[in-house]
């Protein structure tokens, strides 16, 4: 690994920009592993509830404090595994929170099932600090149907009810989608122009 | 840069994988990965990743499964995994596409794989309190969402013109976030947003690193 490590930090042109968050990424790793976590910074996560998340694909907001640090610009990154595919986000800077601790947030899709996941941050001596592994199951996975007892009084009448709330349910859930998508559109147009 | 050079790389940059996975009573653990990719595989790596170690599988034996779907099935002693261990598997294209495949849910206690396991949740019952006048109210509101829907959708059409959407696809295989299914506004609306949401964290993150290197 530390020979790894030593041939990252060779001077070698890189055209592609995938491979050049590779690079990023891998250095960063190298760092950790050769690393003393700072003794003096601590992570604290609380961590949500998976009975309040929402549906998948709508947003939550992760958010960690960054005690014994007076910075709002560490780099900061959340990596996990949702639903079985990696995610390495880089949280933007953070801010003082009411207990003058700074706290990084960071909103991301909820997961359909289980999202793991830590915070890693780096210090600006280089040192990194990684917190616990958390885990956010759902007991299940939300689904929009409704469902009629067989012997129901009215049972063909409430099939058609049930249908349709379903529909509903289902539908105001694509809308939050999609608006989430045009945010996110917006987002991208931004970046992109700048 | 020698592509050697980075095969020996990539277990660490999936060092920060977070599932965790535990041993068996078995000496050798089989494990099924599935990949997408359009082109064939030229090259495969079975990456089993544990809190201190990654150990890279040549041994590989790759399977085509669907379309655009292959399983790698490679063998990893039981004794090189522990309680932080998680497994993926790389696959090199002949046109240099580099893929990684989904967290495997064969190591049984991966909490990931409990995906498999998670159950649907209960349909919810229709109240005995819904009498025959409230159907015309629940068409209404069903119509209302449904144009609201289709709205919506049309503006991500609209959005996503011919150009923008050709400067997307093309950042997402940049970022190396590119996946067998084109994006387009045409896709399911959860992973339209999950897709979205990929690619603009990772143009945040690498204009952040562009500026902190300036």
């Amino acid at each position: 690994m530390w020979g790894f490590c030593r041939l990252l930090h060779r001077k070698v042109p890189i055209k592609s920009m995938a491979l050049k968050a590779l690079m990023s990424t891998l250095m960063t790793v190298c760092a950790l592993s050769s690393s003393h976590a700072a003794e003096s910074i601590q992570l604290v996560h609380s961590p949500l509830d998976a009975r309040d998340l929402p549906t998948p694909g709508d947003f939550i907001t992760m958010s960690v404090e960054v005690r014994n640090s007076r910075e709002t610009n560490l780099k900061v990154r959340l990596a996990a595994s949702r639903d079985g595919k990696l995610l390495d986000i880089g949280l933007p800077p953070g801010a003082f929170n009411e207990s003058d601790i700074p706290v990084y947030r960071v909103q991301l899709p909820a997961p359909a099932a289980v999202m793991t996941y830590q915070f890693v941050v780096q210090d600006k001596d280089g040192g990194f600090t990684v917190s616990d592994r958390f885990v956010l199951r759902r007991s299940c996975i939300p689904t929009y149907r409704f469902e009629v007892p067989a012997n129901a009084v009215d049972a063909a009448f409430k099939q058609e009810v049930g249908t349709l709330m379903s529909k509903a349910k289902s539908l105001e859930a694509t809308t939050q989608h999609y608006e989430n998508a045009l945010r996110l559109i917006d987002d991208l147009r931004g970046l992109l122009n700048e | 840069m020698n592509k050697h050079f980075f095969l020996g790389l990539v277990p660490f940059l999936v060092f920060f994988s977070t599932a965790v996975a535990q041993p068996r009573v078995r000496s050798e653990i089989v494990v099924r990965v599935q990949v997408e990719s359009k082109s064939p595989p030229s090259q495969v790596l079975g990456l089993v990743l544990s809190k201190g170690s990654a150990n890279q599988e040549k041994d590989t034996k790759v399977t085509k499964i669907g379309d655009y779907l292959y399983e790698v099935l490679f063998k990893v002693p039981a004794s090189t995994i522990d309680e932080s261990s998680v497994a993926t598997a790389l696959v090199i294209t002949k046109d240099d596409q580099w893929i990684f495949g989904s967290m495997t849910p064969t190591l049984v206690s991966n909490p990931d794989g409990e995906l498999l396991n998670v159950p649907e949740c209960a349909p919810e019952t229709v109240s005995d309190k819904i009498q025959q006048g409230h159907v015309a109210p629940f068409k209404s509101l069903v119509d209302i969402r449904s144009a609201r829907a289709d709205l919506a959708k049309m503006q991500i059409g609209r959005l996503l013109s011919d150009e923008f959407i050709v400067k997307l696809r093309k950042a997402e295989q940049l970022f190396g976030v590119s996946r067998t299914t084109e994006l387009s506004a045409d896709l399911p609306p959860a992973e339209l947003v999950d897709r979205l949401a990929r690619l603009s964290d990772a143009i945040r993150d690498f204009k952040k690193s562009q500026q902190a290197a300036q």
